[in-house]
């Protein structure tokens, strides 16, 4: 009945989960096989843990926020409104439970080395179109651990993760203004410390 | 990559094992309609809330009580605060269950109190401007709410504009 195969064909009862866009896999997961449930998973683990990391700045931390980001949104996956963007609503959970941490007071100073922001930078095809986001991209793993928390999580946000505007005021609950606001603000502190880095 | 699989087998494991369930669609439903009913209940009974302090001020204004035979805002001790309270609860009930699930979205708390108190008070005043106490101190209950002592004739008359006839 059920057929697995690599990452790149998982397929149950014939049907290929990477076809579906995200709110059809939700709703087959909800009503059809948990088990698709991996794909999810695979969808958005690693998104997840750059943003996780660019909120906590420490990989455990970013790991047990995924985990738990995972957990809770499988909980809810009935609650979530098909007519919605998925990748918001995850992003929005993700959030809350970063912030969550911070506020336990779990964050410390990092040792560890992998490049969690620096990696899209080597992921994008597109650099050419992108040159400008990849330049910041590039700065961005160096210094941007010295970056105030309300930009670094915008910034992260718009750079590593290509969301819109829009997308970041529904994953932050702020107004598109203040979204561009932080954004132009973040880049230019962004800059300053790099310019004192040098 | 080892990273990866981890934490893909650790969430799967749990939902295999059925250490993490999905929450039922019920309790989503329920908090939603709790939420719904309750915030109908809620802005429904401010409205006339607000329909009977204007009634009130109109007839023997606010401290009317100081003046003899006057009855100020005391008759609205007779408003059923009970069922209010109930809703109250009921709409707080909805927002906790909500709450839980609904993390997501982006909703402008500021901007839907605004908007509900505006909401509010709109509705108060053409309930107010419809004059229904003309029909509602025919209930014996709401009379005592709205004061029992006389019929008071509708804002729009009060004002010197003319009714309809009736047919």
């Amino acid at each position: 009945m059920k057929e697995k195969t690599s990452r790149k064909g998982i397929k149950i009862n014939g049907m290929e989960y990477q076809k579906l866009v995200d709110e059809k896999l939700v709703r087959y997961v909800r009503n059809v096989d948990k088990e698709a449930y991996r794909e999810v998973i695979a969808r958005y683990q690693e998104k997840l843990m750059r943003y996780a990391y660019g909120i906590v700045l420490d990989e455990q931390i970013a790991q047990d926020v995924v985990q738990n980001t995972l957990i809770k949104a499988f909980k809810n996956l009935r609650g979530f409104d098909t007519g919605r963007k998925f990748s918001s609503w995850i992003y929005r959970i993700a959030h809350n439970e970063a912030m969550n941490e911070i506020n336990r007071g779990k964050k410390f100073i990092s040792l560890e080395t992998h490049n969690w922001l620096g990696e899209k930078m080597v992921s994008n095809e597109n650099i050419e179109e992108e040159y400008t986001k990849q330049e910041i991209r590039k700065t961005m793993g160096e210094v941007f651990k010295k970056i105030d928390l309300k930009y670094r999580e915008v910034l992260t946000l718009y750079y590593l993760e290509d969301k819109s505007y829009e997308e970041i005021g529904e994953i932050l609950r702020m107004p598109m203004g203040t979204v561009g606001t932080r954004i132009n603000r973040g880049k230019r502190l962004l800059k300053e410390v790099y310019e004192k880095e040098k | 990559m080892k990273k990866k699989n981890d934490l893909t087998t650790q969430v799967m494991e749990k939902i295999e094992k059925g250490e993490v369930k999905m929450t039922p669609k019920i309790y989503f439903v329920l908090g939603s309609i709790m939420m719904g009913v309750g915030l109908a209940g809620v802005v429904f009974g401010m409205s006339f809330l607000t329909h009977l302090i204007l009634f009130r001020m109109r007839v023997d204004r606010p401290i009317g009580m100081l003046i003899a035979g006057g009855q100020g805002m005391t008759p609205l001790i007779h408003f059923p605060w009970l069922m209010f309270g109930f809703f109250l609860l009921l709409t707080y009930l909805g927002v906790l269950l909500v709450q839980q699930y609904e993390f997501s979205y982006r909703r402008s708390l500021w901007g839907i109190v605004l908007a509900g108190m505006t909401f509010i008070v709109v509705l108060g005043c053409l309930i107010d401007r419809m004059g229904v106490e003309r029909e509602l101190q025919k209930v014996p209950h709401l009379r005592r709410i709205y004061g029992e002592q006389r019929l008071i004739p509708s804002p729009p008359e009060v004002r010197g504009f003319r009714r309809p006839e009736p047919r």
